[in-house]
């Protein structure tokens, strides 16, 4: 019942300590987030109108009622659920171009049963590059797409987690499409 | 947050960024402006505003919909571009109950083909041989309406697969709302559809499954029925049970037959009977039953004793604007539908052109065959229903859920979706709640269940070991499984539960559970599996005890009691634990009492007792804890053979507790029953310890709840049976304290119960050996008031009673002995009552011959 310590103090946007208890709760919320996306794209086959918002939005209710995340700023909650959400889908993505595509061969295995396809994972993981390299360079328009991409936050939503105006998250996002967008196709010829 | 200008990134940004924000036609004249001759950061930003229609593409959707685009591919068997023996793989096109199912291309004979393949778990290669015998008759069905079997196979991964004919169109019920279609043309439609089932029937073919999921309209409108003949391929003896144990899971119980809910034979009928649903279906928009889908006994209920709606007042139900509907439904068309979905096939209509010819003569508007089932006819309908079947109803039922809790668990296996798979355990839980306890309960104490419970539990147990073959590396999995064989357990054989009386299977299913918790427990270290594995033993204690393997017993609770005690000290303070601690001394304690470690067994209690005062005095109004004190106390009374003043204070401080528990809930009955037992055995242990007076003092406490009990509810036997006992004990404890008088009196009551009893119940050796002694006690009484100073003849005439009743002592006794029901503590009785019998006797010749008195 005793929520750990350091998550329990004071998680002010920024500060060290924030950032220290970010990266505690990182697993929390990437198992959260891995389980539901699961959960939904198990519902329904044919019906892939998964609402990103939704999907983040619900693993903070479902964590908020019942771990230590209670007292981590929401807009941090975002911040790390991003960041969680394209971790997911890299490691997917890497998993997946790691073992080849079993066909009817497959074994249906007690422990993953995501497999992915192989299409779509190189995209993923191209994007993910892509982004590390426009993150080195331009710091918050890197925040601003793992936000908006992975985290699936409205810009709205992105200016709380980050504190900046809803024009500087337009501006950002307009031009870090640019960015990556010349990043891929370079590294596609 | 906003990095300075000169930062050279930065710089790049903003003007690209600027740039953005300005028409087209100006960009131009700002980038001169901006970039001021240097002409690398030009082309920089340049090159990036060239990307403006390609960027806009890129990331339309978030990252999600993109990670269900790729997850969702992974979901289906087969991708397309698969081979699949000689067909390549097109497209997914459904999904359903048995499985998915393809579009796929047959590549030798040019044409597409639908395959069906069968969901993991629902069929084995079983299946395809039995397709392979049966091969022939499919193979054989040509009919323009019925969409052809071709073949069937097994993938490389074991999963059975039909291929049939595609059909590409729309689902009956969807085509006929879609095309809003009249009841005549509905009707026309419907005959088409009776002529292809009436045609396989000639053939010996019975679908067995017609629902309008199975029957798809071509373009041209012409229905086809898909899936013939496969369901019987999962019915290997089509009769029984097994059937739909096999099919249950498939099977939609809205088209699913009374004789299909029972377990009977399925013939033609069944296949009319669901023609029927389909009709009431095509013609009213709803289905004959409003099934609880999540209730099986209520869906079995209803199919196989509710009368449906008629169609036309079902109709009212959603369209009450459509009068006209209900005008044409009311009347012919109605009878038509009720008589092919009458419970009993024989009276239905007996074939299925029979049943289309009767829709013919209402479309021509000639009379119809079918008539109004009569009142008097459905009375006596309802009696007969209600005696008959009861148990093969429930074991099919058993059988229905059974399915539905495996399949639910073999789509975890097969997904493995974590948030998906923990809300279908909670459905598992509560079905196997459902399952092992609602279901069982409720047919218990049916006449003729007990097989019908015994096949709930062979067929769990057959279910639980095949999964458990599965559940190797899955936490989650084994530790619902050992939850599962404990609750199998219970059934078959708890003492504290209404059982089969079945120890050893009991025993197994415990066995079982314990394998995994322990092995749960070695790779979980948390308190979790931990405390599991202890109630497990705990639980397997209690078996053992049952079995009467008492050192198998007294080990497994002492391991229960090492690990709570390790878990109470590991986590101190937490009542939980201290709880469960108590507990295990108790189980211990009762555990031994088989054994001469009485001193182990009270140390036990005392610690128990401890535990619960301890957590008594942190929640003093916990009525529950109170009691807990008082039992236990009330245990440590056994030790009175070694320490009297320890058992008689225990045991006083427990009745004290019981009787303000009592007095503070008088309408509590069990309350009152705890004050009774408690202070019935404070009077037996001052009775052993030779306090007599003491003990006529306190056995009418227990005395007057016994009666209360018994006057309150006359059914209530046992209360009758509680309150004679006590009487033979005063009357024991009044001949022991020399009152013969008193003796007398209350074993003459007492005698009086327990002969009424014996009358009642003559098979129970319980009420007959009470009987006994009681007769015996009374004879101690008379013979003890005829050792007084009285006059001869009243002396001989007591020892004359005394005679006479060790004489109906010895008689019972003897009864006992003849039905080998005599108990190893009585064994000296019959010795012990001769000599009596003989010494009355004896006095009876004494007395007469010195007084000179008649003996009668």
């Amino acid at each position: 019942m005793n929520p750990p310590q350091e998550v329990t103090r004071q998680l002010h946007d920024g500060s060290e300590a924030d950032a220290a208890a970010g990266a505690s709760l990182m697993p929390l919320v990437y198992e959260e987030l891995r389980c539901l996306a699961r959960s939904y794209l198990a519902r329904q086959r044919g019906d892939h109108t998964l609402q990103p918002t939704a999907l983040v939005h619900e693993a903070w209710l479902r964590m908020a009622k019942t771990k230590d995340i209670k007292l981590l700023s929401r807009a941090h909650y975002f911040r790390i659920a991003a960041q969680a959400m394209r971790r997911i889908l890299v490691d997917h993505a890497r998993a997946h171009t790691a073992a080849k595509r079993g066909g009817l061969q497959r074994k249906l295995s007690l422990t993953d049963a995501t497999e992915l396809a192989i299409k779509g994972a190189v995209e993923v993981l191209a994007l993910n590059n892509a982004l590390q390299n426009l993150a080195s360079h331009h710091p918050r328009e890197g925040h601003v797409v793992e936000l908006k991409f992975f985290g699936g936050l409205n810009t709205r939503e992105i200016s709380d987690a980050l504190q900046i105006s809803e024009k500087t998250v337009l501006r950002d996002w307009h031009f870090a499409r640019l960015w990556l967008s010349r990043e891929l196709m370079d590294n596609a010829a | 947050m906003e990095a300075p200008l000169n930062d050279p990134s930065s710089e790049l940004a903003e003007i690209v960024k600027s740039a953005l924000e300005v028409p087209a036609d100006g960009r131009g004249a700002f980038l001169d402006a901006r970039c001021e001759g240097n002409a690398e950061l030009r082309r920089e930003v340049e090159s990036l505003l060239a990307q403006e229609g390609s960027a806009r593409e890129l990331m339309q959707e978030a990252a999600h919909a993109k990670l269900a685009g790729i997850l969702g591919e992974s979901e289906s068997e087969l991708s397309p571009g698969e081979q699949l023996g000689n067909y390549t793989i097109v497209s997914l096109i459904g999904e359903g109950g048995m499985g998915e199912v393809y579009l796929a291309q047959d590549k030798s004979l040019g044409r597409q083909v639908a395959i069906k393949l069968l969901k993991p778990g629902l069929g084995t290669a079983s299946i395809i041989r039995r397709f392979h015998e049966e091969e022939r008759l499919l193979a054989g069905l040509v009919h323009p309406n019925i969409a052809q079997l071709f073949s069937a196979g097994l993938t490389s991964g074991g999963l059975p697969y039909f291929v049939m004919e595609y059909v590409d169109g729309p689902r009956l019920d969807d085509y006929c709302r879609e095309k809003a279609l009249s009841i005549f043309q509905r009707l026309e439609l419907f005959r088409q559809i009776c002529g292809a089932v009436s045609y396989a029937h000639r053939r010996l073919v019975i679908h067995r499954d017609l629902k309008a999921a199975n029957i798809r309209v071509t373009g041209s409108g012409e229905p086809k029925l898909l899936d013939f003949g496969i369901a019987k391929l999962f019915d290997p003896s089509s009769a029984l049970p097994e059937v739909t144990m096999t099919f249950a899971s498939v099977m939609t119980p809205e088209y699913a037959s009374p004789e299909q809910v029972r377990g009977e034979p399925v013939t033609t009928a069944t296949d009319i009977y669901s023609l029927g649903v389909l009709l009431y279906e095509l013609l009213t928009g709803e289905k004959p039953y409003k099934l609880d889908k999540h209730n099986p006994a209520a869906i079995a209920k209803a199919i196989t004793e509710t009368e449906p709606t008629k169609p036309s007042l079902a109709l009212g139900r959603d369209r009450t604007a459509d009068t006209k509907a209900r005008t044409l439904l009311r009347g012919d068309l109605d009878n038509i539908i009720l008589k092919a979905l009458r419970k009993e096939p024989e009276r239905r209509y007996q074939t299925v052109p029979q049943f289309s010819d009767d829709i013919g003569r209402y479309l021509e508007g000639r009379p119809v065959v079918a008539r109004k089932s009569t009142a008097r006819y459905r009375a006596g309908k309802f009696i007969s229903r209600h005696k008959a079947g009861v148990a093969a109803t429930a074991a099919v039922l058993i059988a229905l859920i059974a399915a539905t809790i495996i399949s639910a668990w073999q789509a975890r296996i097969a997904r493995m979706e974590k948030g998906k798979a923990e809300r279908r355990f909670n459905d598992i839980r509560q079905m196997a709640e459902s399952f092992m306890f609602d279901v069982h309960d409720s047919i218990k104490n049916l006449a003729g269940s007990t097989p019908a419970r015994q096949l709930l539990v062979s067929r769990a147990l057959g279910y639980l070991d095949g999964l458990a073959r599965e559940a190797h590396g899955d936490a989650t999995l084994q530790s619902e499984l050992a939850t599962a064989y404990e609750k199998l357990g219970d059934i078959q054989g708890n003492p504290y539960v209404s059982n089969l009386g079945d120890t050893k299977g009991a025993y197994q299913s415990y066995t079982k559970a314990l394998t995994m918790r322990q092995s749960l427990a070695r790779i979980h270290p948390g308190n979790e599996a931990q405390e599991q594995l202890a109630k497990t033993y705990r639980a397997m204690g209690d078996i053992l005890d049952q079995k009467g393997d008492v050192a198998g017993s007294v080990g497994s609770y002492r391991k229960s009691l090492g690990i709570f005690e390790s878990l109470s000290s590991a986590n101190p303070g937490n009542p939980h634990f201290a709880e469960e601690l108590a507990r295990a001394y108790d189980a211990l304690g009762d555990g031994l009492r088989k054994t001469d470690h009485l001193e182990e067994r009270m140390a036990c209690f005392r610690k128990e007792a401890a535990m619960w005062q301890h957590l008594l005095d942190g929640d003093p109004e916990n009525r529950r804890v109170q009691r807990s004190v008082a039992v236990s106390l009330m245990k440590l009374g056994d030790g009175w053979r070694d320490n009297k003043q320890e058992a008689l204070d225990s045991l006083r401080k427990s009745v004290a507790i019981a009787q303000s528990l009592a007095a503070s809930d008088p309408a509590n009955a069990s309350a009152q029953r705890d004050f009774a037992l408690i202070s019935y055995r404070l009077g037996e242990v001052l009775t052993q310890t030779g306090d007599y007076a003491a003990a006529l003092q306190e056995l009418p406490k227990p005395l007057t709840i016994y009666e209360k009990l018994a006057a309150a509810d006359t059914k209530d036997v046992q209360a009758r049976f509680d309150a004679a006992s006590i009487h033979e004990d005063m009357a024991e404890a009044s001949v022991n304290s020399g009152d013969p008088g008193r003796a007398v009196t209350e074993g003459t009551t007492a005698l009086a119960t327990f002969r009424q009893l014996v009358h009642n119940d003559a098979a129970n050796m319980i009420y007959l050996r009470n009987l006994g002694l009681c007769y015996e006690t009374l004879g101690n009484a008379h013979a003890l008031a005829a050792t007084r100073n009285i006059p001869a003849p009243e002396r001989v005439a007591r020892w004359t009673e005394a005679r006479d009743d060790y004489r109906m002592a010895a008689e019972t006794v003897a009864t006992l002995v003849r039905r080998g029901a005599l108990r190893p503590a009585d064994k000296n009785l019959p010795t012990e009552l001769a000599a009596k019998l003989a010494n009355c006797d004896q006095n009876i010749v004494r007395v007469t011959q010195s007084s000179g008195a008649t003996a009668r």
